[in-house]
């Protein structure tokens, strides 16, 4: 039977070999942990029925029927040229991702503190997990609906793929944006407990605001003005500039999202760092 | 060497009672192949020193340094995921031990006596068996030195009397810490032992000058 290893830390000088080798013992063990962690929480994430992860397409299914009956009730077409279910599902699909991803970060830690009895467990590790399990879930979310509107409604994929290297460009960004938020926002959940409730308050309005229905470049200049404080309608923008091919808008910035996800990485990190190091958690959980 | 701690001190936050000092500039060395029990009463500060010893929490101040590997706390407080089974929660822990989940499993199964309950959620579980879960678990994984809060009266009789006999067959590789507020729990166990008392910890080389001291400082 293998026999655990001692571990031996905070010795070596920075930057040297054995600095360099101790990192590397450090990185496989959080690739252990982050792996073990994806796969207990694939199990949990949507409870313990084998349904579950049906929740996955049901969720923005829902969404796209009550949106393009609202659409067709008033008898409007789709504001980019594509069909109304190709605007929809390229604005449903990257939001529902986010909104969910900065609540599964707010109770990262909340949901997993018997997790972090286990020495090697910190609460990134959760994190990362929780993030990549949301990332794959999405992605496969997303094929099923482009092949299901395809074999549904004949909606061609060609719809969705306008320009790949920008849209795979557009969707990194995203991924990038949603891990700042969703880190910031797990390193609030622990100092604000009241942030969880705040978020699922906030999160319906933000939600709307970010371009399900519209797109930045139909506003008029007074309204676009306050729409363009909100990074994630810059992103969806930007998907959609990319992702269907009669739509091309200008209006949007790569680098507001960007710098907006790098400044939430960075106080989330802060925040996270500063919590260990005095170990108040303890007593706000 | 095997554990060595140097001026640690650890300082909660509370919002309504302020800043607590659970531990106040604890020095101590835990030697390899000895056993140590800590003693001390509900408050003490025993849980928090052996969440420090085993890496699960920082030291507000100070250092730990140790050249062996170290169980997670085991007792009475599950580290499980109550809605997964006791079989899901054994592949996890084998994933973040490097462990094989074959070889652990069938020592689990052998060692845990709780048959297919293992393939319930742990929910289900009454205390004993999770207690007995987490201890052949914490077994299947070959420690160095095995953290135990509160005492090893875990499970019926005939399981305390299986680990014990563990535990000794594992003598040569095999130690434990032990925490306890009743001085005879540890004198099975430990042939050294410390006190905790107002935050500080006093180490003594030999359980009955520490049960002397704890008899003293707490009557």
């Amino acid at each position: 039977m293998a026999k655990q290893l001692p571990t031996r830390t905070g010795d070596a000088l920075p930057f040297s070999a054995d600095w360099f080798a101790e990192l590397w013992r450090c990185l496989i063990v959080m690739g252990r942990v982050i792996f073990a962690v994806i796969m207990r929480e694939s199990r949990t994430r949507y409870g313990n029925s084998n349904i579950g992860y049906a929740w996955a397409i049901i969720d923005p299914l829902m969404l796209l029927i009550v949106f393009v009956g609202i659409f067709s009730i008033l008898g409007r077409s789709s504001p980019v040229g594509s069909p109304v279910s190709v605007f929809f599902v390229t604005g449903i699909v990257p939001l529902l991702f986010w909104r969910g991803a900065v609540a599964q970060g707010a109770n990262a830690v909340g949901a997993s503190l018997g997790l972090l009895t286990y020495p090697q467990v910190m609460p990134a590790d959760i994190i990362i997990a929780r993030f990549l399990l949301e990332c794959a879930t999405t992605a496969v979310a997303f094929l099923i609906f482009v092949l299901g509107l395809y074999l549904v409604v004949d909606v061609s994929p060609s719809w969705f793929f306008d320009d790949p290297s920008q849209l795979l460009l557009a969707m990194l960004a995203f991924f990038y944006f949603t891990f700042g938020t969703m880190f910031l926002s797990s390193s609030l959940a622990r100092i604000l407990p009241v942030w969880t409730n705040f978020w699922g308050y906030m999160s319906r309005p933000i939600f709307l605001l970010s371009g399900i229905f519209f797109t930045l470049e139909q506003m008029p200049e007074s309204v676009r003005y306050y729409l363009l404080f909100n990074p994630v309608a810059h992103l969806v923008e930007w998907i959609r500039s990319a992702a269907i091919p009669t739509f091309e808008s200008d209006v949007y910035s790569p680098l507001y999202p960007l710098a907006f996800g790098t400044v939430s990485l960075i106080i989330g990190l802060v925040i996270d760092r500063m919590l260990l190091l005095t170990g108040d958690e303890e007593i706000v959980s | 060497m095997t554990i060595e701690l140097r001026n640690v001190s650890k300082t909660y936050r509370s919002r309504r009672s302020g800043r607590k000092t659970v531990l106040h500039d604890i020095n101590a060395i835990f030697e390899r192949g000895h056993s140590y029990g800590i003693l001390g009463v509900n408050g003490a500060g025993k849980s928090t020193l052996l969440r420090i010893l085993c890496g699960a929490e920082r030291p507000t101040f100070g250092e730990v340094r140790r050249d062996v590997s170290i169980s997670w706390r085991l007792g009475f407080a599950s580290s499980f995921n109550s809605s997964l089974t006791g079989m899901e929660n054994l592949r996890f822990v084998c994933r973040i031990y490097n462990a094989d989940i074959k070889e652990v499993s069938d020592f689990v199964e052998d060692f845990a006596e709780i048959g297919n309950a293992i393939h319930e959620p742990v929910r289900t579980y009454s205390s004993g068996m999770q207690s007995r879960l987490a201890f052949a678990l914490s077994m299947a994984i070959r420690f160095q030195v095995y953290v135990i809060d509160e005492s090893l009266a875990v499970g019926d009789f005939k399981f305390q009397e299986k680990c014990k006999a563990e535990f000794a067959k594992r003598r040569e590789e095999a130690d434990i810490l032990l925490t306890s507020h009743m001085p005879n729990a540890i004198k099975e166990y430990c042939d050294r032992a410390g006190v905790v008392h107002k935050g500080r910890l006093e180490m003594f080389d030999s359980v009955e000058e520490a049960t002397e001291h704890y008899e003293r400082v707490t009557r």
